[in-house]
């Protein structure tokens, strides 16, 4: 019922490999190549949030307890947990 | 004519209002300030109505707050919409406006942050922007109200751009949606914005789905196949990619290298000392308003309407001899010839009982003040940020701590706050569990009690007494947890910009919840001091009390024993029992009957017993000495009164957002009952260490 709140040890992930936007590290970047969410509503307010195909996303700053992660999109940032960017498909650029 | 004020959350909707209509609507730092639809009328105008939303980033609602923009934008018939949009989040905020610009209204775009533009590194060509939107683009900023009065005179002489109605759908969607636009059926209500409403279609919204017969079902999955995504995911992609467009022909932006917020949050939300630097800002907040300003005022503003021939000023006695009001006013009252009896209403029944709740006005200025602070400097944003990893576990959501730290003023508001928590459960827990939160008016009790249970150290009491009520709503939150129906949750927030406090506005903040408090000392509190007067005062049988005498009493415990012959201490030696684990095995018809009062306002605690003590210090009074010798009685005291049934204000307020009577009751039952066993818990453990001696029965 409650997420697992171990992730684990997040994959080390270069440029140009791909992952989840979970994997990222405080400082990469990684383009969104797709992005799929259970929760049909919640999967409707992070596109409106700009969350969309080839967009640009920038790991800016973690939560002192690990989560929820603050991002850098489109000029602005949002926060969101790490439970809904494991939904979102990237590839490393940086 | 009627103007919508619309825009993303924490844009300054709520400060440009104020500049416009003249008025003081609250505005914070933090998104979702605003929960309701505000009117007004902006200034110098007869007949322009302007109307406040909360803030969105769609019109596709997640939360009942949102709901409320969406209805106004496409019910209300407004003839034009400000969207006021934030300059250095361009494309977040035109991705609302490329919505609002397929309503049938025209837009004006009010263009705020202005001020801040260059620091962060940003040149915004306004012009470029008007021609490329087609709308009329004002550079505001309502911080410094800079741009208001050519937004005023465009509303005035509507000499604004028509809605331009640009396709900015690629080829096969627009087509696509025109031609649903055209199958539209016109006359149902939900048409009047036909645009909107065939987009809508096209992403399948159910609600829209009356407005068509023609099923275009087959086409829109063929334009899926072809962009390798679903209709949502399609009208998404393109509005932003509109909005890039845009932005990147109008706006340069220079690296400015890492903003004051970012260094800031490198601090306060720095992994190892993010913790620590909330514990210490949290417990100044009640150190200051509780210990230092408490020590220092209280029995001076005491000894003002009960007066005093010394008072404690930072745990010293000090020489301050004055009469006070209350027996002013009792003498010249029995010098013009009134009997004892209407002395004793205005001295001891009705000055004594505002007075004891109004002595605690200065921490309350206090409490409200840094609690403004912590709303308009950014800083509760980061809290919920990095709480939520913690509140998560426990079924609440990081946002939960919004109502939790508004809780601490007032829990009506509190209460209606919650509304911005997406998921219904995180939602439903938190109303909840707000009233545990020791709000303002529960202040003078632990004001009062505190200094007894460590003498000296009363913020550590009342320090204590916080940390409870956190504890308490953990727990309570896993208890309550499994009964709730779940659903995914999650935390969609956004950091604001750390800014400096607005003194005009933290002032406002605390001279308007001050007011309140007052005016609830001159009303309700006012009132009740008078009925608890008359039935500490009278017997069964409408007689004075003072007339009645035992001989074989000394003085103090004569006046105790006159005022237990009252209505009220018939019905108080009913409930007292009850009491007696709470009260360490004291058995005090005088506190439970004040406790009982707390539903109606937790002041009227401290008021009601101010007047059963007959005016002066109520611990000192003969009836209320027990607290004074019994550091047990006073904490079990207190925990019932904080954690117990909150006041009827925030009871209905419970009731309206659970939206049903039954579950506020429960609610309260629930409440009760946890502070109840707690209490009693205390106490007994009191009444062990005492040896189990019953005392006042």
């Amino acid at each position: 019922m409650s997420e697992p709140d171990n992730y684990g040890l997040r994959k080390s992930l270069k440029p140009g490999e791909f992952g989840h936007l979970s994997d990222l590290k405080r400082g990469q970047k990684g383009v969104v190549m797709d992005f799929h969410n259970d929760n049909e509503a919640l999967r409707r307010h992070l596109l409106d949030m700009g969350i969309t195909k080839g967009v640009l996303i920038e790991i800016k700053k973690i939560a002192p307890l690990g989560d929820p992660v603050d991002v850098k999109l489109r000029g602005y940032e949002l926060c969101i947990r790490r439970a809904d960017m494991r939904g979102i498909d990237i590839k490393v650029v940086e | 004519m009627l103007i919508g004020l619309v825009g993303n959350q924490n844009a300054g909707k709520t400060t440009l209002f104020n500049l416009l209509t003249g008025s003081n609507q609250k505005v914070g730092n933090w998104p979702g300030v605003t929960i309701e639809r505000k009117e007004g009328l902006i200034r110098g105008s007869g007949d322009l109505a302007i109307v406040d939303t909360p803030g969105v980033y769609s019109l596709s609602p997640y939360t009942d707050e949102e709901k409320v923009t969406r209805k106004f934008c496409l019910t209300s018939k407004p003839d034009v919409i400000i969207n006021i949009i934030d300059a250095t989040s361009l494309e977040r905020s035109l991705y609302l406006t490329t919505q609002l610009l397929e309503l049938n209204t025209d837009i004006i775009i009010a263009c705020n942050m202005s001020d801040i533009l260059e620091q962060n590194g940003i040149t915004l060509d306004e012009k470029r922007l008007q021609d490329l939107l087609g709308v009329t683009v004002v550079r505001i900023s309502a911080k410094k109200g800079t741009g208001i009065d050519t937004l005023i005179s465009y509303l005035k002489n509507r000499n604004y751009l028509k809605n331009p109605h640009t396709r900015i759908y690629e080829e096969p969607v627009q087509n696509e949606i025109d031609h649903l636009e055209g199958d539209l059926n016109n006359e149902l209500e939900e048409a009047r914005n036909p645009k909107f409403a065939a987009v809508k279609l096209f992403e399948r919204d159910p609600y829209f789905q009356a407005l068509t017969n023609t099923s275009t079902e087959q086409e829109i999955k063929v334009i899926e196949k072809t962009y390798g995504m679903d209709a949502e995911q399609i009208i998404a992609d393109q509005r932003y990619d509109y909005v890039t467009k845009i932005k990147e022909s109008c706006v340069i932006q220079k690296d400015v290298g890492k903003s004051i917020t970012d260094k800031l949050d490198q601090i306060f939300l720095n992994k190892w000392a993010a913790l620590p630097i909330f514990v210490v800002i949290m417990g100044l907040v009640y150190f200051l308003a509780v210990g230092l300003v408490g020590s220092l005022t209280t029995d001076f503003m005491d000894a003002l309407f009960n007066g005093s021939q010394t008072i404690n000023v930072f745990y010293r006695e000090v020489p301050f001899a004055i009469k006070g009001l209350g027996p002013l006013l009792g003498e010249a009252i029995s010098n013009a010839g009134g009997s004892e009896w209407a002395a004793d209403l205005v001295q001891n029944g009705i000055v004594a009982g505002v007075g004891s709740v109004c002595n605690f006005i200065p921490q309350l200025i206090i409490l409200f003040f840094c609690l403004a602070i912590l709303e308009t400097t950014g800083y509760m944003s980061r809290i919920s940020f990095f709480l939520d990893r913690v509140f998560k576990k426990f079924g609440l959501s990081g946002k939960s701590l919004i109502p939790f730290i508004v809780g601490s003023g007032c829990s009506v508001p509190a209460i209606m706050s919650a509304r911005t928590i997406e998921d219904p459960k995180e939602r439903k827990m938190t109303i909840m569990l707000t009233p545990f939160i020791p709000c303002s008016a529960k202040l003078p009790i632990i004001a009062l009690f505190s200094s007894v249970v460590f003498p000296s150290y009363g913020w550590i009491a009342s320090l204590s007494l916080y940390l409870m009520a956190v504890v308490l709503i953990l727990v309570n939150a896993l208890i309550l947890r499994p009964f709730l129906k779940s659903t995914s949750s999650s935390f969609i927030s956004e950091l604001p910009a750390y800014k400096l406090p607005s003194i005009k506005y933290v002032g406002r903040d605390v001279y308007d919840k001050t007011l309140a408090f007052v005016k609830r000392a001159g009303t309700i509190i006012l009132l009740c001091s008078v009925v608890v007067w008359v039935l500490s005062r009278f017997t069964w049988t409408w007689q004075y009390v003072y007339f009645l005498s035992d001989s074989s009493l000394t003085d103090g415990a004569l006046k105790s024993w006159q005022v237990g012959q009252s209505m009220l201490g018939g019905i108080g030696r009913i409930i007292a029992y009850l009491f007696i684990p709470t009260l360490a095995g004291n058995y005090s018809w005088g506190a439970a009957v004040s406790a009982i009062q707390g539903l109606i306002a937790k002041e009227q605690v401290v008021s009601s017993m101010s007047v059963i003590a007959g005016g002066g210090k109520i611990l000192a009074s003969d009836i209320f000495s027990f607290f004074a010798s019994n550091g047990w009685a006073a904490y079990g005291f207190m925990v019932f009164n904080l954690f117990s049934a909150p006041c009827f204000g925030a009871i209905s307020a419970m009731r309206k957002e659970l939206g049903s009577t039954k579950a506020a009751l429960q609610t309260v039952l629930f409440e009760t009952l946890v502070a109840f066993t707690l209490s009693s818990l205390i106490g007994t453990l009191g009444w062990a260490v005492n040896g189990w001696q019953v005392h006042g029965l």
